[in-house]
């Protein structure tokens, strides 16, 4: 029997992790990694918590806007990230074919159940799908490859600066009421799920790499290509199909979300609509073919700062609000 | 009985989803040259490339061929080499690349990089370098070479894959072919390369870079042959190789009569010469300093570390 309301913290689950495979080059060592999330688990949980909280309180139609574009940017840039990976890796790939590859699949997972049912299957193939590549790959890890340099106080700013980031994961579960049975504390377990993840592979890939860590490009990729087991030595295309299908699965939960705001009515916040697709495929097409050209790295560091931003906004509009209704009742 | 429209549209979609799947308008393996090694030479300031490529035409036994091309660079070299094959070149079954037998640091990392952009590192892809004797023509020495590497990869159980090239930022090591058994080349980054020979200067080495877990060959000026698994573990400044399933013979009647003590005697003093060498260079190629800073803390370094062989 489909639920009314599925939960989505596998797809939000799902949505971070999948950041973390499809990083273009490593961020930080992970000993500095290991201590900065210490701090930084907390402060994003909190964050998103504030936010939250502030979005109930005291959104607006101008917020509900901005956030829409936040998703829009995020989804675009998504796109790019994983054309300029493809065109690293098949030379020659036209942005077209990225474009409908991962959207397409939107029209399936239009409804909310479809979303949360398939990001569970997702996410466990992922998990299986890396513990598998380390199962591969564990004969070339070796512990001398940990580098032994002291910490200097740059390496802790460089992991908590990337740490930090405020992936819209982390804002979207705002937009859906508290469900009656939850889990205590679903964000902090997202964010420390997202930071241990992250900390964890960059953890194998300096057992990998060793000194050479920061300079591979794709390193994740690279490190599936080099494990073989047995018959099974194309291990980085079973990786590249998992990661499309979790991409996918992301820019669906992000239209979902942008539909959710810009005006769904009640009886259709369990589904997208499919008029809406022809749209929104075209939009994310030409928004992706305006930004070809940018920056990617520059555009992903915006992305950052303009979710923090917005963050800030709203938790000041919903702190405005808190004020404003304590204010009645005093009067 | 027709099938409905709509399941006939499905399984259209489903023939053409498996004939793009399985390669159908790819390029024909035919008309790929399927590149199994390449071994880079060099000349003064000139490096050659030449490109092991599998012999399609051979219906019996598998054969390579050779293609080779020079340049003022390796990636110069590279290119001319890929522009000399009559078809496409084809990395994903590469297993071997050889670098030039005087190669330094630089040279290690510039191809290193090179075959990381242009190659991108198959699977059990294994880095050698070539034997000090010069190559007098590619075409015909070219296969002999690639067969003889992989033949000592296997029978040495020595490996060093590309990754290994930059895992450590001031050293590389890397096996190379040699007459008998395997040389190893140690590449300090500050420092003239050094060439380690035979059982207790190659293969303890290379034991000690984590290459290899076995000793196997003739030591005593040949006039006794060692097989062993072997392993390294570190305690302080204690460097202990453990000999399992020891083998050790006399092969002459000079050979001495304490046969474990003089292969000890050996393996010490090749390794005393090598860490000297290697610290005067500010290498680390046995990563000495690693436990040392794992026991200690960072920034503290072997000083005096003293090799043991514990047999067992």
């Amino acid at each position: 029997m489909k639920r009314d309301r599925p939960s989505l913290w596998a797809a939000l689950t799902t949505g971070v992790l999948v950041n973390v495979l499809l990083r273009s080059q490593s961020a930080y060592w992970p000993r500095a990694g290991v201590l900065a999330a210490l701090v930084c688990a907390p402060l994003l949980a909190a964050a998103a918590w504030g936010f939250a909280r502030a979005w109930r309180a005291g959104q607006s139609p101008l917020l509900r806007l901005l956030f829409a574009a936040l998703l829009a940017y995020s989804a675009a840039l998504e796109l790019l990230h994983f054309w300029a990976l493809t065109q690293r890796l098949y030379t020659g790939l036209p942005l077209t074919v990225v474009c409908l590859t991962l959207l397409l699949p939107g029209v399936y997972l239009r409804r909310v159940s479809a979303i949360s049912q398939t990001a569970h299957v997702v996410l466990c193939l992922l998990l299986l799908a890396s513990g598998f590549m380390l199962l591969t790959v564990l004969p070339r890890l070796r512990i001398t490859n940990l580098q032994t340099f002291a910490l200097q106080p740059a390496d802790l700013l460089t992991a908590a600066q990337e740490q930090l980031t405020l992936y819209p994961e982390y804002l979207l579960p705002a937009l859906w009421p508290q469900r009656g049975r939850q889990k205590r504390g679903p964000l902090l377990r997202l964010a420390l799920a997202a930071l241990w993840f992250d900390v964890g592979i960059h953890l194998v890939l300096e057992l990998f790499y060793g000194a050479a860590l920061p300079l591979r490009v794709d390193p994740v990729h690279a490190a599936a290509r080099c494990g073989a087991l047995s018959v099974f030595n194309r291990l980085e295309s079973l990786q590249l199909a998992l990661w499309v299908m979790a991409l996918a699965l992301k820019l669906a939960l992000y239209f979902y979300a942008a539909c959710l705001l810009l005006g769904q009515t009640r009886q259709q916040a369990n589904a997208v609509p499919l008029r809406r697709f022809p749209l929104y495929l075209c939009g994310m097409w030409a928004l992706c073919l305006l930004l070809r050209r940018a920056d990617l790295d520059a555009a992903l560091q915006t992305r950052g700062a303009l979710a923090w931003g917005f963050a800030a906004l709203t938790g000041m509009g919903g702190a405005a609000a808190w004020l404003c209704r304590k204010t009645k009742r005093c009067i | 009985m027709a099938l409905p429209q709509n399941k006939a549209l499905y399984l259209t979609g489903c023939l053409l989803m498996s004939m793009v799947l399985s390669g159908c308008g790819g390029t024909p393996l035919s008309e790929r040259e399927i590149v199994r090694g390449v071994l880079f030479a060099q000349q003064e300031s000139e490096f050659s490339a030449c490109l092991i490529v599998a012999d399609q035409d051979t219906e019996d036994t598998p054969r390579n061929r050779a293609v080779a091309a020079a340049g003022s660079t390796p990636a110069q070299a590279l290119q001319r080499a890929e522009d000399a094959l009559p078809g496409q070149a084809y990395y994903g079954l590469l297993d071997l690349a050889a670098l030039p037998a005087q190669a330094d640091w630089q040279t290690a990392q510039q191809i290193g990089t090179l075959l990381y952009d242009v190659a991108q590192p198959a699977p059990e892809l294994s880095v050698f370098a070539l034997a000090e004797a010069g190559i007098s023509g590619w075409e015909e020495q070219a296969p002999a070479l690639y067969d003889a590497m992989k033949a000592a990869e296997s029978a040495y159980e020595v490996h060093c894959g590309l990754q290994q090239l930059f895992a450590q930022s001031e050293v590389c090591a890397v096996p190379a072919l040699a007459q008998s058994g395997y040389d190893l080349l140690l590449l300090p980054r500050d420092g003239a390369p050094l060439r380690c020979r035979g059982l207790a200067g190659a293969q303890l080495a290379a034991v000690l870079c984590g290459q290899a877990y076995r000793l196997q060959g003739t030591f005593a000026g040949g006039q006794a042959a060692c097989e062993a698994d072997a392993h390294v573990t570190v305690e302080g400044e204690t460097v202990q190789l453990h000999l399992r399933a020891c083998a050790l013979q006399a092969l002459t009647e000079q050979a001495p009569d304490d046969l474990e003590s003089a292969l000890q005697r050996e393996l010490q003093a090749a390794f005393a010469a090598v860490y000297g060498q290697m610290r005067r260079a500010g290498a680390d190629p046995f990563h000495l300093d690693f436990w040392q800073a794992c026991t200690y803390g960072p920034g503290h370094t072997a000083q005096d570390p003293r090799l043991t062989v514990l047999f067992e």
